[in-house]
């Protein structure tokens, strides 16, 4: 048998896979450059990375140091402050009863002579309901003109009058006379003002 | 001879083209040494971050102690024992009863009796409706200081009473107790009106703060003979 190379049949073939050839090393070359300077770009970053790690380290360890020598205070420190939390969180339930009553006691004093608070209720959200009595018609009179007075108001956020009840009583004196008294008892129901901001 | 002619084929094949052959390899290897790189770079990255998180936080701590050091170990052990005292970490009847005969005395409002208000008691608050009597004088002592006064944190949510002559005074009282559990990351920086307020809390308060019974001691002459 005869050996034949046949240069034309291959000769297509041949050029198409130089052509790639060609391409493969002069695009790897583009790509293989551009992926060693990101190498060394990522390369380097780690390598300060490294260097930010192990400083971080340094730090860490030496502000652990101090903290484990001061543990003692920064366990007081956290207590106290965790306690007044609950402290000032608790306090809310508090009606702080005292200023409004005040305020309703100097009101009543001052405006009618036979003006007696006869009964108060006064919740945390500051709704009120109280009662004030009177034996005599003239007093319940110049309460009502005080309770609609910008004095008195200025303490409500918002007050309406819920009842008027008037009682007779039969009393009796050491000579054995009786005599018919009237009470009148105004009810009113409201809701102070903040007279309090702070807890304390 | 198909083998020999293929084999015979790769090998002008490789000697023609080693340099793209060489180019393939290095490429490749170029591609891992990346991607290994980048993981390296991405966990140091990833550790940095978490470091300097963790450094910043303790940094804060460290800075906050020092800040806080214008109140002496001391001063804040007794402000923790008054904390402490007024929301114990798990309720003490005791001093409950000790807190309503110290307010009744001091004050001149006579507590004369209390119930339990199950309704409103929940685990970190007992509420007691309290019965009381005293005057005008004695009734606003009592609202002015039945806060702190006891010992206890006091709280009234409601305040009912008819008469004139304070006979009939109900009032609902609430104690709390609860533990303390640390949960912050962040030391907290103490303000001076904290301390203010402590301070003021303190003066209203008289506790004897004796850490414990003095310690015995514990060795003592031994008889041989027990008779």
């Amino acid at each position: 048998m005869k050996k034949r190379i046949n240069l034309l049949s291959k000769k297509k073939h041949f050029s198409k896979l130089s052509d790639y050839a060609q391409k493969i090393k002069k695009f790897g070359t583009i790509l293989g450059t551009f992926f060693f300077i990101l190498f060394f770009v990522v390369v380097i970053q780690t390598v300060l990375y490294k260097n930010k790690v192990s400083d971080l380290t340094k730090k860490k360890q030496l502000y652990l140091s101090l903290l484990v020598d001061q543990k003692d205070i920064e366990a007081n420190t956290r207590f106290f402050k965790g306690k007044l939390t609950q402290l000032n969180k608790f306090a809310l339930d508090d009606a702080h009863f005292l200023p409004y009553y005040s305020v309703l006691l100097n009101a009543i004093n001052s405006s009618s002579q036979s003006a007696m608070l006869d009964m108060i209720d006064i919740s945390k959200t500051r709704s009120t309901t109280f009662v004030v009595k009177f034996n005599d018609y003239n007093g319940m009179v110049a309460f009502l003109k005080y309770v609609e007075s910008p004095n008195f108001l200025q303490n409500f956020d918002d007050l309406s009058m819920a009842s008027l009840n008037l009682s007779r009583e039969l009393e009796g004196n050491s000579r054995g006379n009786s005599n018919l008294s009237r009470n009148y008892q105004l009810q009113f129901q409201g809701t102070f003002k903040q007279l309090n901001d702070k807890i304390l | 001879m198909i083998k020999f002619y293929n084999i015979k084929k790769l090998r002008y094949l490789i000697r023609d083209y080693w340099p793209t052959f060489i180019t393939i390899i290095a490429l490749f290897i170029i591609v891992i040494l990346l991607f290994f790189s980048y993981k390296t770079y991405r966990d140091s990255k990833e550790e940095a971050d978490i470091l300097g998180e963790e450094v910043t936080l303790l940094k804060n701590r460290s800075d906050t102690l020092k800040y806080n050091k214008s109140l002496t170990e001391d001063q804040i052990t007794v402000y923790n024992k008054v904390l402490t005292s007024l929301i114990p970490e798990s309720e003490d009847y005791f001093s409950i009863i000790y807190a309503l005969e110290t307010i009744s005395q001091k004050t001149g409002f006579n507590i004369v009796s209390y119930t339990i208000n199950l309704s409103n008691t929940s685990r970190e608050k007992l509420s007691l409706n309290i019965e009381g009597k005293g005057n005008l004088d004695a009734f606003k002592n009592f609202l002015s200081s039945y806060e702190f006064m006891g010992g206890r944190l006091v709280t009234s949510e409601r305040i009912e009473f008819s008469g004139a002559n304070f006979t009939n005074t109900r009032v609902g009282l609430n104690f709390y107790a609860k533990k303390f559990s640390f949960n912050e990351a962040v030391v907290p920086q103490l303000s001076k009106d904290d301390i203010d307020k402590l301070e003021s809390i303190k003066q209203k308060i008289q506790i004897s703060f004796t850490d414990s019974a003095p310690s015995t001691d514990g060795t003592y002459d031994t008889k041989s003979n027990p008779f």
